[in-house]
């Protein structure tokens, strides 16, 4: 048994499990050959693999069992969710991606290995390769996609995903060498034995808090939303911003699990909870004055993630899919589906099945019953009484009042300026035309897996072995 | 013998009807329209056959439908019907059919208004079917989501404004009693899974055998929260703030939904969820909630008496004659609870029937300022005569619906809140006043001369109005119609209630 999870001693299977991240990672390496032999088109490819790495992520899950993937990363049942989530959505972009430059699809294949090895990264060694692997990634799918301000934004997630790797490392050796092991999953017990060194750690926090500030300051979401009139780049940075999240969660809910054996070190309660508040109250207030869609679902992200650490606090790790992870998965694919649409309204005019299906999006991140997105907030919010957190619970109640005028008022501006015929000779095609097909087509396969999510038809626990 | 799953069939089919209309066409709206009222026609037939099919002596819940469907969330496909649901159920049915006819005039966006006010009429039925109190608040929500699109969509610039005022109040409201609905949940055990239950029924059970959270304050916390969710819907004073505006923007249709029907959920959810379940805090609450309710049936009564538009004077007068229902429910005396639930039935049709005429008045003229009108007598006697009886019959005249209701109520709580019980008559006294004032702008006197002619009623009108009308009248004359319906019910909830 490891990390609870039954293992199957085959070297075959092992490899059969890794098998989507192995097609990424060959997929991002084909991806150069363009430098060499400057004739080869790799678009193609590149979908068809993130294709079959999706299809066999699937395959993964239903081999009945999980293993591990080498002595630095560990595939469990929220890093399995997680991996498909990234991956399904990456192929999603992939889908509706028109960059600049094709090198951007490839990239975007190497954001998603990245954020693969993320959730799995089990040892210190794996977390900064995976992080690495994402920021490079996802800076340079950035950058080959857009022009003008998405270059700008870019470059601040190269520089800011480079600072950040650098605290980290600083941060994780520190850490890892005071509890004198690399294991992840080993550090937050073997520190609890160390009384004496909640010291060291003040320091370390302040570094990880200051580098997580400057990170938020340079990304300026405003900017990754700008998309400069492309519709693909604001669906590109959604995925950037909610990719690493979930596999972060997914991380999280390990490392939580073994925190939790560790009695004597838990997750910083009061500086969590408050983090959490001025993301979730300060990323939906942000989002309320923004007058463009794409910009406002983008601080409203924002508002949720901050949801989602709060979910850190309030519920007990031990849980299969953890809360945070739940709370992501659930806005995920609503949130991707709404940039979907949002990015690009057919020939600038809004269509009736595209509002439909945004409306059941937004409706869902405004968690309201019974979409996806209410089923994790209810979680959320019980998990808060249970806990007595008073201050948690005014959070999530003031983020909830405040998500409804985010997703709903704009959803009301939408369908009054809908255009409507009183032309009885008006055969109503302006309105009820489904171009363009493909983002709206994506929407509403994303669309129904939130409405089977939040109906109880779809349960992802039992998705896991 | 009741078809199976009648219940479902009856909740399901406005959605389903919703459903349909996205499918047609938006420029045929003669289409759109039938087929969203043959589809509302449906639910209202299926409630009459479950009302000839009630057992009025039971006091257990019948056509009861109970499938599992979360069971690691608790939550369960329950719904039910006893002899506080039935008549709410049917006349929600009935108010809903009227108001699509009343809608018939809309022409812009028909295939959304249509769509929305189905799948209003959906969260509706559905909330008072259910017996599973997450359910119940699903449908609780789709009704809000549904009515706030229904404002902003259609009533303009205000109701732009309206809209907003009305979904941050019921949301506040409503994720309190989400709060509260939690905690019942964490506290009430399934026998059968040994885990946390949104079951009402076994929460009704266990909250006063069990005695869970007995001697603390958590009882009354949970009681606040549920009433705020309930009362902002009602509305109870000083929650009311979203109605008036709401009444004066939105169509006629919509508001007659807001007042008749919507409003009723509120009441609903303090006598299915807050009174049984938590008895010893509604007691703990009833002083404030009497005064509330007094305090609303005299300013209800004195707004309504200020105002021009139609709309907001009917608003007023709807949210005086609920404040009686509050004090009715507050009483816990037998008569006061009857009467309530008699008022809560009648006032619905009664100002189904006043809204409805109100919107025909809209449609001849484009207003419904007061000082402008007259004379309906002479031009349009057949809609000045029933816009007459529905407004006799807001008064509390006797002989016609409203009039049981409120003598009982005003009876349960004489003896014993005499001061509230002089409030109560005030409340009357000033409904006969602006009534009386509606009559006689309206109806009176020599038609204004910027009127010019006002077209004589019209079939659709007709067909709305005179249902009604014969329904007030009847009740009026028979109430045990109704009074034998409720009766063991809420028999049976004063006793729980009283101790």
């Amino acid at each position: 048994m490891v990390g609870g999870v039954q293992v199957l001693e085959v070297p075959a299977f092992q490899l059969a499990v890794w098998r989507p991240e192995l097609v990424l990672a060959a997929t991002a390496l084909l991806s150069l050959a363009p430098l060499v032999w400057p004739h080869l088109r790799l678009r193609v490819p590149v979908m068809a693999g993130l294709a079959v790495a999706t299809g066999l992520a699937a395959t993964g899950l239903s081999t009945g069992s999980v293993a591990p993937a080498g002595p630095h990363f560990l595939l469990d049942g929220p890093a399995t969710l997680a991996r498909l989530v990234v991956v399904s959505l990456a192929l999603v972009v992939q889908l509706v991606l028109k960059p600049r430059d094709d090198r951007a699809g490839p990239m975007l294949a190497l954001a998603a290995l990245g954020c693969c090895l993320l959730a799995q990264a089990a040892t210190l060694g794996g977390l900064l390769t995976a992080v690495a692997v994402t920021v490079l990634g996802g800076g340079l799918a950035a950058w080959y996609a857009g022009q003008g301000t998405s270059r700008i934004a870019a470059a601040q997630w190269l520089g800011a995903g480079g600072l950040g790797f650098g605290v980290l490392t600083f941060a994780g050796v520190l850490w890892c060498g005071v509890a004198g092991t690399l294991d992840l999953a080993a550090v937050a017990p073997a520190l609890a034995l160390r009384p004496s060194l909640p010291p060291l750690m003040l320091p370390i926090l302040l570094c990880l808090g200051g580098a997580g500030l400057a990170l938020a300051l340079l990304t300026e979401p405003d900017r990754f939303q700008a998309g400069d009139g492309e519709g693909s780049a604001p669906v590109l940075v959604a995925w950037f911003t909610l990719a690493p999240a979930v596999a972060l969660a997914a991380l999280l809910q390990r490392l939580l699990a073994s925190a939790v054996s560790a009695p004597g070190l838990t997750v910083a309660p009061t500086l969590t909870v408050a983090m959490a508040g001025i993301l979730t109250v300060g990323g939906f207030v942000a989002a309320s004055a923004q007058d463009r869609l794409p910009r406002r679902l983008a601080w409203a992200a924002t508002g949720q993630t901050g949801l989602a650490l709060l979910a850190l606090v309030a519920a007990p790790a031990e849980t299969v899919v953890g809360l945070p992870l739940a709370i992501l998965m659930a806005m995920a694919p609503a949130h991707m589906g709404a940039m979907l649409l949002a990015g690009a309204p057919a020939g600038g005019r809004w269509r009736e099945p595209q509002l439909m299906v945004l409306s059941g999006l937004l409706v869902s991140l405004a968690a309201l019953p019974p979409l996806a997105g209410w089923r994790p907030r209810l979680d959320l919010v019980a998990a808060l009484q249970t806990g007595d957190q008073l201050f948690g619970l005014v959070v999530v109640s003031v983020g909830s009042l405040l998500a409804l005028v985010v997703y709903l008022r704009p959803l009301a501006d939408l369908w009054r300026d809908l255009p409507t015929t009183t032309d009885p000779r008006d055969d109503g095609a302006s309105t009820t035309s489904w171009a363009p097909l493909a983002p709206t087509l994506l929407a509403a396969a994303l669309l129904a897996g939130v409405v089977g999510w939040g109906l109880g038809l779809l349960d992802l626990a039992a998705l896991l072995p | 013998m009741v078809p199976a799953h009648t219940l479902s069939w009856i909740v399901l089919l406005p959605l389903g009807g919703a459903l349909a209309i996205f499918w047609l066409p938006p420029q045929r709206r003669e289409a759109i329209k039938t087929v969203a009222l043959c589809t509302a026609a449906l639910p209202l037939i299926q409630s009459l056959v479950l009302l000839f099919r009630f057992d009025a002596a039971s006091t257990a819940f019948q056509f009861v439908e109970h499938y599992t469907w979360a069971p690691v969330f608790g939550f369960e496909y329950f719904v039910g019907l006893d002899g506080l649901s039935l008549p709410l159920l049917v006349m929600s049915t009935l108010l809903c059919f009227l108001a699509l006819l009343t809608a018939w005039s809309v022409e812009e966006r028909v295939k959304g208004f249509f769509a929305l006010a189905l799948v209003l009429e959906t969260g509706v039925l559905g909330a008072l079917c259910a017996l599973d109190t997450a359910l119940l608040w699903v449908f609780w929500e789709l009704v809000l989501v549904s009515l706030f699109f229904m404002v902003s969509l259609w009533g303009g610039a205000e109701g732009r404004r309206a809209g907003r005022q009305f979904l941050m109040l019921t949301q506040a409201g409503a994720l309190a009693m989400f709060l509260a609905l939690l905690a019942l949940q964490q506290h009430t055990v399934d026998p059968l899974t040994s885990g946390p239950t949104f079951n009402l029924v076994l929460q009704l059970d266990q909250a006063n055998h069990d005695l869970w959270l007995s001697g603390t304050s958590a009882r009354h916390w949970i009681f606040t929260g549920l009433a705020l969710g309930c009362g902002v819907l009602i509305p109870i004073f000083p929650l009311h703030v979203w109605q008036p505006r709401l009444h004066r923007s939105a169509p006629m249709a919509v508001a007659m939904l807001a007042a008749a029907v919507v409003a009723k959920l509120g009441f609903y959810g303090l006598l299915r969820m807050a009174w049984p379940i938590l008895p010893d805090a509604a007691a703990w609450a009833r002083p404030v909630l009497m005064a509330l309710g007094a305090i609303a049936a005299v300013y209800g009564g004195l707004a309504a008496l200020g105002r021009r538009d139609v709309a907001v004077v009917l608003g007023y007068g709807s949210f005086s004659l609920l404040g009686l229902a509050l004090v009715g429910v507050g009483s816990f005396t037998l008569a006061g609870a009857q009467g309530a639930g008699q008022l809560l039935v009648t006032h619905g049709l009664v100002f189904g029937m006043l809204y409805a005429a109100a919107g025909g008045l809209l449609d001849r003229k484009g207003h419904l300022d007061l000082e402008r009108w007259g004379g309906l007598y002479r031009s349009a006697p057949a809609l000045g005569a029933l816009l007459t009886l529905g407004l006799l019959a807001a008064w509390g005249m006797p002989g016609l619906a409203l009039y049981p209701g409120v003598a009982m109520i005003v009876a349960g709580v004489l003896s014993s809140h005499p001061a509230v019980a002089l409030a109560c008559a005030l409340g009357l006294l000033l409904a006969a006043a602006w009534t009386s004032r509606v009559v006689v702008r309206i109806c009176l006197g020599e038609p204004s001369e910027d009127l010019g002619d006002v077209p004589a009623v019209r079939g659709r009108e007709l067909g709305v109005l005179l249902p009604l009308a014969i329904l007030l009248v009847g009740l009026g004359v028979y109430p045990r119609l109704l009074a034998d319906l409720i009766a063991t019910t809420l028999a049976g909830l004063v006793r729980v209630v009283g101790g």
